[in-house]
């Protein structure tokens, strides 16, 4: 008689997520860094440079309706629709009237705070993002998922902490 | 003008292109924002990143090697400015800038000396914001919107149902206006006022406080949906002018229904593939007739059929011999939806599972929804079903009232622990089902004819569960060494044990598990593609899947090029009205709807029965009316307190300015701001707030304001695109619940 895995005996949607790939809201970022479409261009350079996102979701009534990326806003300075004033030692505000209304990409990359990493991980290589904006089951953003808590993430595989693979997938 | 040299920073960290990623993953972090420079050799040959973990991870970071995900280094000399710099980096497609200088004076060879980042560039660019305004960051509930005066019901609900509108239309006996309400979002009121999960009513108001009940909000939109039923009513859709745009829909259930219909009425051309020659997918084929009125759910396929969805049931998409090939469908439409489901069972394959009395459970439910008896089961056999959640019990019922003698549920988990949710458990144990937990099916049993003869089981040691998601911790799962097995005679086994996705092909992308791999808006990475529903989530609910398909439908209209920044849907009007009175609300206590006796349960008929008008009107008066908010006559309220004072759950706050008054209730609604008299000569300024978190609408505020200046309103959205009428005589047969 042919004995079968323990874990082809189990429907894989009924086990609980696995150490090595656990839920998107165990690992991501406990805010959401956003702007709405009328936010400028250098405070949307702010605070992509203060929180470490190069992808920032744009948000309309706490609704996400796109996203900036960093390099767009590189693209307009180079463009000189940015002009970055003033000597260094005298600075003055950069000049500009670029929004991010004007730079806006769509759509956000929304992901569900009970999906699986490793499930957002191959979403966001396949999209080439570096930005997830993870979403309540209330169609409200929650928090956000970037290479920096990745980076952490894989740290902890690493080190033995928690452990990729092992039971419970389909056979 | 700023140049490079003012923001440079030393050269950091380096890595050889052939390192392993894992091996300089700390010294990334470390580094961070700034790239490590890649060398080979002497030569510096680019950056890498804390983005290359993205495409790393799934594969192993030991796997890649940097030259797999370094970016190309752009060079810039220090004393250029920024504007060169970002210039720089669009061009090579860079992270950073190697900033180089003249080696010596007679050199013409360049050395690089100091690197500049994208984060520093961009600091740069943020120097000098002081406007704090646009600087937004959310944190926790508070700073999401939750106290504001959005119903808990509402916002708990995967659709965004107006909750407590259709409540209190239906406290004031406005039953068809409580049907509109509900079709907004909802286009199956009937299966899901019988069927839903109801997470609205988990998060109700009045279910918060401790020994009280949430209002029965699942079975008071069953009541609205019968009125409408018996009424003979109809909704007419006012649908745009035709944009001309094609959009395909593949699978007909509650997702590809719900975008099909959003789509269609803002004027695409939709073509819904549906395999089955029924359109409602699981609706239609999955749960057993007892469950849910038939003749309701053709009645709601029908009103969105009169849409003019072109409809082609019996059309497969996939990779198999006559199936329509979906890379086709992407060639001939403009945009693609993918809501297969997951409607094939998984049988384990255990010793014996291939017997012909061995079936699964969705392939079981599917014949008894064409009418029909499913080969190989006996009337009066024994049968026993390997599962323990809906899915199951359903096949457990339905074997019963399909006659066999005797029906075993036998499941992993302990009963207290099983999957399967609501009363349905307690009514299949009320006529005859008997349960066996806590074991792990190892082999079905063959006579020597081959047929099956019975199954038997392994006692499994206690198991764990995650307290986070609920679900089974694998690890826990061990047989009990030498233990005996536990064997059940049997004739026939349902396998409901877990479902998989039919794979509609090329070139749908899939994850590990199985599944679709696409976002929360149903976007897959390929252009025109959109997935959505259980195949991409895994085995939901309904009340899931109908959001899912609004999701995609705002999804693919955006990418169609239509503005969605603004638009949210097709809500246009806006009303205030006068919200219904519900201060008996503590009154009564919640109660369910009546089911069948038990001993009328052993056929096909409808187990849940219709409230009363009485009992549906006693049940919404229950509800707090969480969307009602006050309205205070600024031009009358004198700043008097006396709201403050006798409000029971100390949800307002009247703040006189000059005044020290306590301001406890958390509220930032803000609901009045006036002044009485000149401030400063014996008048007073000041502002009203409201904690809606708190408030339970019980109006003692109204009462016992001595100028009469509150009152409660709501305001909200009405959806102009529907038109109630008679419900007509259909022109032509649809494809709606064919026998086969």
């Amino acid at each position: 008689m042919t004995e079968i895995s323990l874990s082809a005996s189990i429907d894989p949607h009924r086990l609980a997520p696995e150490p090595g790939d656990p839920m998107v809201s165990e690992l991501m970022r406990q805010e959401v860094v956003f702007c709405l479409p009328s936010t400028p261009a250098d405070a949307i350079a702010k605070l992509m440079a203060d929180n470490d996102v190069y992808e920032l979701p744009v948000l309309l009534d706490r609704r996400p309706v796109g996203y900036v990326a960093a390099d767009d806003i590189l693209g307009r300075l180079a463009a000189g629709e940015i002009v970055v004033a003033g000597s260094d030692f005298a600075v003055r505000p950069p000049v500009t009237e670029v929004q991010a209304r004007h730079i806006l990409r769509t759509p956000a990359l929304l992901v569900d705070e009970g999906q699986r990493v490793q499930e957002v991980v191959q979403l966001m290589a396949q999209q080439g993002r570096t930005t997830a904006l993870v979403m309540h089951e209330d169609e409200r953003p929650v928090g956000m998922l970037t290479p920096v808590e990745l980076a952490a993430f894989a740290v902890r595989l690493m080190s033995g902490d928690l452990h990729p693979g092992g039971g419970g997938e389909e056979s | 003008m700023a140049s490079l040299q003012s923001i440079a920073l030393p050269l950091g960290g380096e890595c050889d292109s052939e390192d392993r990623l894992s091996d300089v993953l700390p010294a990334l972090r470390a580094q961070h924002p700034m790239p490590l420079l890649v060398r080979q050799g002497a030569e510096i040959i680019g950056t890498v990143g804390l983005d290359a973990v993205v495409p790393s991870l799934q594969g192993g970071l030991d796997e890649v090697r940097v030259a797999q995900v370094m970016r190309p280094a752009a060079r810039r000399d220090a004393g250029s400015n920024l504007e060169s710099a970002a210039a720089a980096l669009e061009e090579a497609g860079a992270e950073a800038v190697v900033v180089t200088e003249v080696a010596g004076l007679f050199s013409r060879r360049s050395e690089p000396v100091a690197m500049v980042s994208r984060s520093q560039l961009l600091a740069r660019i943020g120097r000098n914001v002081v406007d704090k305004a646009p600087m937004k960051i959310l944190r926790g509930h508070r700073d999401l919107g939750f106290n504001v005066p959005i119903t808990p019901c509402q916002r708990n609900c995967p659709i965004r149902q107006d909750i407590a509108t259709y409540i209190d239309y239906v406290s004031q006996g406005r039953y068809v206006d409580s049907w509109t309400v509900i079709h907004e979002t909802n286009p199956f009121p009937s299966m899901l006022g019988r069927l839903c999960n109801h997470p609205c009513e988990t998060d109700c108001k009045r279910g918060w406080d401790p020994g009280e009940e949430p209002v029965t909000i699942r079975s008071i939109k069953r009541f609205s949906t019968d009125f409408a039923f018996n009424q003979g009513l109809w909704i007419d859709y006012r649908i745009a002018p035709a944009k001309g745009r094609r959009v395909a829909v593949v699978g007909a259930g509650p997702a590809g229904l719900t975008c099909a219909l959003d789509l269609r009425v803002q004027g695409y051309d939709v073509t819904l593939f549906e395999r089955e020659a029924k359109v409602g997918g699981l609706l239609s084929t999955s749960i057993p007739p007892f469950r849910f009125d038939h003749r309701q759910l053709q009645w709601e396929l029908e009103m969105i059929m009169a849409t003019g969805i072109d409809v082609r049931t019996g059309t497969a998409v996939g990779d198999g011999d006559g199936e329509l090939r979906l890379a086709d469908l992407v060639q001939e439409y403009e945009a693609v939806f993918v809501s297969v489901g997951m409607m094939k069972g998984r049988i384990l394959p255990v010793p014996g599972a291939d017997a012909p009395q061995v079936v699964d459970a969705m392939r079981f439910l599917r014949i008894v929804s064409y009418d029909q008896i499913p080969e190989h089961f006996r009337v009066g056999g024994r049968v026993v079903v390997v599962g323990g959640g809906a899915i199951a019990t359903d096949a457990c019922q339905t074997s019963i009232k399909l006659g066999a003698a005797e029906v075993w549920m036998v499941a992993i988990e302990p009963e207290d622990h099983l999957p399967a949710f609501g009363n349905e458990l307690h009514e299949a144990k009320e006529i005859g089902l008997r349960i066996k937990a806590g074991v792990l099916v190892k082999e079905v049993h063959r006579d020597p004819k081959g047929d099956v003869s019975g199954v038997s089981f392994a006692p499994l040691h206690e198991l764990q569960f995650d307290p986070l998601s609920g679900k089974l911790i694998f690890a826990s799962v061990r047989e009990v060494e030498g233990a005996p097995r536990w064997r059940v005679d049997a004739d026939y086994v349902i396998f409901a044990s877990g479902q998989i996705m039919e794979n509609p092909g090329t070139p749908i992308p899939l994850t590990p598990r199985g599944l679709v791999a696409a976002d929360r808006g149903g976007h897959t990475g390929l252009a025109k593609l959109f997935a959505g529903g259980d195949c991409v989530q895994g085995p939901s609910f309904i009340v899931d899947a109908v959001g899912w398909g609004h999701r995609v439908a705002r999804s693919i209209r955006e990418y169609l090029g239509e503005d969605m920044a603004g638009d949210d849907g097709r809500l246009y009007q806006t009303i205030v009205e006068r919200t219904d009175d519900h201060r008996q609300s503590e009154t009564f206590a919640r109660t369910e709807p009546p089911i069948l006796a038990a001993s009328r349960r052993y056929d096909m008929s409808e187990v849940e029965q219709p409230w009363s008008d009485q009992e549906a009107i006693v049940q919404s008066i229950r509800c707090f009316q969480c969307d009602s908010v006050h309205h205070y006559d600024e031009s009358v309220c004198v700043l008097c307190g006396a709201c403050d004072d006798v409000c029971p759950e100390k949800a307002i706050d009247v703040v006189v300015f000059g005044e020290d008054r306590e301001r406890s209730s958390g509220g930032e609604t803000r609901v009045c701001a006036t002044s009485v008299g000149t401030p400063g000569e014996g008048g007073v300024a000041g502002e009203i707030y409201i904690n809606y978190d708190r408030c339970t609408n019980c109006r003692i505020c109204e009462d016992h304001c001595p100028v009469n200046c509150i009152t409660f309103e709501r305001v909200r959205f009405v959806d102009d695109s529907m038109k109630v009428v008679e419900r007509p005589k259909l022109v032509r047969e649809l494809p709606l619940l064919a026998s086969a």
